[in-house]
């Protein structure tokens, strides 16, 4: 009797993850499929599972339109960010777990706010004073953007974090004649990357996939990946470039792949370890 | 922890929010009591347009031509206009005679909050709220619902197998949103795959973008299958910490599986659940890159992609900047139950 | 930054080394920074003007979509990052009634010859040449030959004869929905130039010059409304969130018999790669208002500009668009656009430009109200056309828009 009914119980479950999987994979699939077909069967009126393939949108995209300087950018501006971030949000989410005044709190309840905020307030402001002070289309103007952007969710899920690891270890150390700086490098430094590979994972999707602000404070061959997406939308396009749009989202979506099949693992440890017990 | 180690610690962080964050919002309220624009006077101008085959055109027609300084520049005129760009954002007038009437005579209550509805609706910024806040309030529970269900079902399987079931369920989340929204739409296109296979199976052609109703719905299933997965690693996450004794014994004592979800798994993840929904409420509040891919803002606009448009679109700063503060409202009182329960627990730690 | 199309590529890898040479020979040094749309003819010239790229001298090309906002902004500000900008009859307005642009006399003076300027490509705002003209353009009516000559019609030359011929077509199921029409899209642009299209067929106007307050909401204006209510009967259901791309779409894949479509998209839809409609799409002007009236359509043109608040020097920015507007360049991408300049041959589609001008169509109005009454009609028609409010309702909010737009840009008070 038990044993059916975990039977059944498994069914269901087993079922519904599937029914899940499936949908979680099926527009990526059908995205990466189309994107090698020529735009005449990619849209056709009755769509096939097999037609012939072609690596042209590739060839085009990334030869032709230079896709790769794009790449670049992105690695440049996304790698930046997260080492940024994580330098800057690591010393403020320990200073928040181990602090218990008023002020700390205030801070928390700030970044709470701005990190509701939608990103375009913010550009409203951006815009004309980057643009009236010069500083357009540089990559540090980008990357301190957004890492500010990112600086309340960073700080917030790095003292959940940082609080998990007793305080007893570095008071120890402070006994034992180190100053606060020493004892962080000494004793918690060591201890923090699970919480800080999850908390540098979020920095990175956010830096990675950021397409509002890329869009509008980047120009001509210093723009994102993402944000060279947007050049193959709009009014004018035709079904060829429309194809070479797919081909460039397909090959923004694979690097996202590798990332969290290398880390899916951390990430898990890192929320597990407390990041997410705010 | 002193006081002065504190700022020590903190000050870059600080110093990053408050320049670029802080400080832009600030700037915001400064733009949005202006307006600006080039001092222009009308005048006859002809101008000459090329047509076909060598040919031009010329045409006289009175123009708005700059009025020049004495250097021969443009004269900018930046105009203190109060609350004006405030009060035709918000539409306030209109929000209060739309409650004042007349009424249609006829009709009884339901009838006369129909017709303020309409009214309303009718408004940019009101009826771009009406469809962000509908979006939150669907995705919210759902996506609770869905990622509690697949991190149970994930936490079933074998051992060996749940990392790829991870790795295919952060996909929806992970992927750059602009990307996925596009690969949603073109499914649902005329002649996208859904609709053909919907049609093959015999239910015929559906139009999803061809009304209010079902647009909505699809934003919101993008928005939950967008979602879900956040909800679902967090939990997951969660469930790993869950410790053994309670869920053993209450199998000793009979517990069905249902009632073990009920009355330990759950009060487990509540902290988690909790969390889950702060943030997402602040996500979908959002809310942008379906409404900009799916171009269908007739029947479901959203006060991020409201204030783009303004911004970018119609370029103009300064309306822009009182869309943005009308958001922040709109961010700040949706918040509030928020901070009060932060407010509270940072009372009960200290 | 982005070079020719795919199907070119070939061809391109063959002749690059004649490319490579071709002469470049820009005096000056420095950076010119190129801010542009992004369709094919604009694709080609950038790429040309990157050919004059040597060390001493960068040229960057930013192709966007976007590319309206980001003018607006650079050209406002104190120094604008782009040196030289594509614009249409549509964009240049705004730039130019707030003295933004460089006028272009003496440099078109100095390298008339050099640069072989054709006066039909110059485009002139009383004495000052303010843009440099390279193509025309306008929306036509593309429709199936077969299709037609199967129920024996005629092509449309009237809303009335077109509404006829979509009654007959609406049962042949070779094709599912008679017409197509951009009425939706990001930013409600496609949506409004619809309503421009066939308001100014029939006889409205947008604004009354001498004062500047808007006129579109006027009998002429509803009834120009109503005929794109009447249309979307015969269109998909899905019609409102439908830009050029998704027209394009349904007529390369056959899915319907007729659409409004810029002239310049026919060589996509002759693409066996892009279509399975080859060989069978004429192109026509598209339907008047009234018998015997203009066409519904405007007509366009693309040139570059310069803006006054420019970083680099206006005489390098001019010689690097210069070579890119030479006559070889026209010779070399003929079909790719209808070019201004008196070297280009026309063919079977381009007539129906031509046809559309000779009929009467106006040049899209070049002040900068219109652009304002275009954006307020797009965003508040849709109501009607989702059928959620009277076509009066919908152009009254439009007008209140366009007012406070109007009043906020300095032209009302």
């Amino acid at each position: 009797m038990r044993k059916r009914k975990s039977f059944f119980l498994t069914a269901i479950t087993n079922s519904g993850l599937g029914l899940w999987l499936f949908l979680a994979m099926f527009p990526f699939f059908w995205m990466f499929l189309i994107s090698l077909r020529t735009p005449v069967d990619a849209f056709s009126s009755n769509p096939t599972l097999f037609a012939p393939v072609t690596f042209k949108h590739y060839f085009h995209v990334w030869f032709v339109d230079e896709f790769w300087r794009y790449g670049i950018n992105t690695a440049i501006v996304t790698l930046a960010t997260v080492a940024v971030s994580l330098t800057v949000g690591c010393l403020a989410g320990y200073a928040l777990a181990r602090y218990g005044g008023r002020m700390g709190f205030w801070l928390l309840v700030a970044a709470l706010v701005f990190r509701a905020l939608p990103h375009v307030v913010l550009l409203t402001a951006y815009k004309p004073i980057f643009y009236e002070m010069g500083l357009w289309s540089r990559y540090e103007i980008l990357i301190i953007v957004l890492v500010a952007i990112n600086q309340p969710f960073t700080i917030w899920m790095l003292r959940a974090f940082f609080r998990s690891i007793p305080k007893e270890l570095d008071e120890a150390a402070m006994i034992d004649g180190c100053t606060r700086w020493k004892a962080f490098r000494l004793v918690i430094i060591p201890v923090m990357w699970p919480g800080v590979i999850t908390a540098g994972l979020f920095s990175f999707i956010l830096a990675y996939n950021d397409f509002l602000i890329a869009s509008q404070l980047m120009s001509g061959d210093m723009t994102t990946m993402t944000a060279a997406l947007g050049n193959y939308m709009g009014q004018n396009r035709s079904m060829e470039r429309l194809m070479h749009g797919i081909a460039g989202s397909v090959s923004v979506t694979i690097p996202l792949l590798f990332l969290i099949l290398v880390f899916q693992k951390q990430i898990v440890e890192g929320m597990t370890a407390g990041a997410v017990k705010g | 922890m002193k006081a002065k180690t504190f700022l020590a610690f903190v000050a870059p962080s600080v110093a990053s929010m408050l320049l670029l964050i802080a400080l832009p919002l600030v700037g915001v309220v400064f733009l949005s009591v202006y307006q600006s624009y080039v001092k222009t006077e009308l005048r006859e101008v002809t101008t000459e347009v090329p047509l076909f085959g060598g040919q031009t055109r010329e045409v006289t027609r009175t123009v708005p031509q700059p009025v020049l300084d004495d250097n021969g520049d443009a004269i900018f005129i930046w105009e203190y206009v109060g609350g004006r760009n405030l009060r035709e954002a918000s539409e306030i007038e209109g929000v209060v005679e739309a409650f004042k009437g007349p009424f249609p005579q006829d009709e009884g209550l339901g009838g006369k909050l129909n017709h303020v509805y309409k009214r309303i609706s009718n408004y940019d910024f009101w009826s771009a709220l009406e469809f962000t806040l509908l979006y939150t309030f669907f995705t919210t529970p759902a996506i609770l619902i869905i990622g509690l269900g697949v991190a149970l079902a994930v936490n079933r399987v074998t051992e060996g197998l749940r990392g790829s079931l991870v790795f295919i369920s952060l996909l929806p989340m992970i992927v750059t949103p602009i990307v996925s929204s596009s690969a949603i739409f073109w499914m649902f296109l005329d002649n996208g795959i859904v609709s053909v296979i919907l049609k093959q199976l015999g239910f015929g052609q559906i139009y999803f973008l061809s009304n209010q109703i079902s647009t909505r719905i699809l934003i919101i299933l993008y928005g939950i299958w967008f979602a879900a997965p956040f909800a679902f690693i967090i939990l997951y996450a969660g469930l790993q910490t869950m410790p053994r004794d309670p869920l053993e014994s209450a199998m000793i004592d009979g517990a069905n599986a249902w009632q073990r979800l009920r009355y330990v798994i759950i009060p487990h993840l509540t902290p988690l659940l909790a969390v889950i929904t702060m943030i997402h409420v602040m996500d979908a509040y959002r809310v942008f890159e379906p409404i900009l891919v799916f171009g269908t803002s007739v029947y479901a606009n959203s006060v991020q992609y409201l204030t783009y448009f303004v911004l970018g679109v119609q370029d103009n700063i300064h309306k822009a900047a009182a869309y943005s503060i009308l958001t922040i409202i709109g961010v700040v009182i949706l918040l509030i139950p928020i901070l009060r329960h932060t407010f509270k627990e940072q009372k009960a730690i200290n | 930054m982005f070079r020719i199309k795919a199907t070119f590529v070939a061809i391109m890898f063959a002749t690059l080394p004649a490319l490579a040479n071709a002469q470049c020979n820009v005096n000056g040094s420095g950076e010119v920074n190129v801010l542009s749309n992004f369709f094919d003819a604009l694709e080609i010239l950038a790429n040309t003007m990157e050919e004059c790229e040597r060390d001493d001298l960068k040229v960057d090309a930013k192709l966007t979509t976007t590319h309206q906002e980001e003018r607006e902004v650079a050209f406002a500000a104190s120094t604008s990052p782009y040196d030289l900008s594509a614009v249409a009859n549509f964009s240049i307005t705004s730039h130019q009634a707030n003295g933004e642009l460089l006028p272009l006399n003496d440099l078109v003076e100095k390298y008339r010859e050099e640069g072989q300027i054709e006066d039909q490509m110059l485009i002139r705002f009383g004495d000052d040449i303010m843009a440099v003209a390279f193509m025309a353009n306008a929306q036509v009516l593309f429709y199936r030959t077969d299709i037609l000559e199967k129920h024996n019609l005629d092509v449309p030359t009237t809303w009335d004869e077109m509404f006829a011929a979509a009654e007959v077509l609406m049962s042949d199921d070779e094709i599912d929905y008679p017409y197509g029409a951009a009425f939706g899209g990001p930013g409600n642009w496609e949506r409004g130039n619809e309503f421009v299209n066939i308001l100014f067929s029939n006889g409205g106007r947008l604004f009354d010059p001498e004062t500047s307050e808007a006129a579109f909401n006027s009998p002429e204006g509803i009834e120009a409304l109503e005929i794109m209510g009447r249309l979307t009967q015969y269109m998909s259901p899905n019609a409102l969130s439908h830009d050029f791309g998704n027209v394009n779409q349904q007529l390369s894949q056959g899915e319907i018999a007729m659409a409004i479509q810029w002239q310049n998209e026919a060589a996509g839809v002759e693409d066996p790669n892009e279509s399975t409609v080859v060989g069978k799409i004429g192109l026509a002007p598209a339907p008047a208002a009234k018998d015997g009236g203009a066409p519904s359509s405007l007509f366009w043109w693309d040139g570059y500009v310069i803006p006054k608040n420019l970083d680099g020097d206006p005489e390098v920015a001019f010689q690097v668009m210069l070579h890119a507007l030479r006559p070889e360049v026209v010779e070399q991408h003929n079909d790719v656009a209808l070019w201004l300049r008196s070297n280009y041959q026309s063919n079977k589609f381009t007539k129906s430009v031509n046809d559309t001008i000779m009929l009467g169509a106006p040049p899209f109005p070049m002040n900068p109200q219109s652009g304002l009454a275009h954006s307020a009609i797009g965003n508040n028609i849709g109501d009607f056309l989702a059928g959620k409010e009277s076509a009066a309702q919908s152009l009254a909010d439009a007008e209140a828009e366009y007012t406070k737009a109007a009043r906020d840009a300095g032209y009302l008070n």
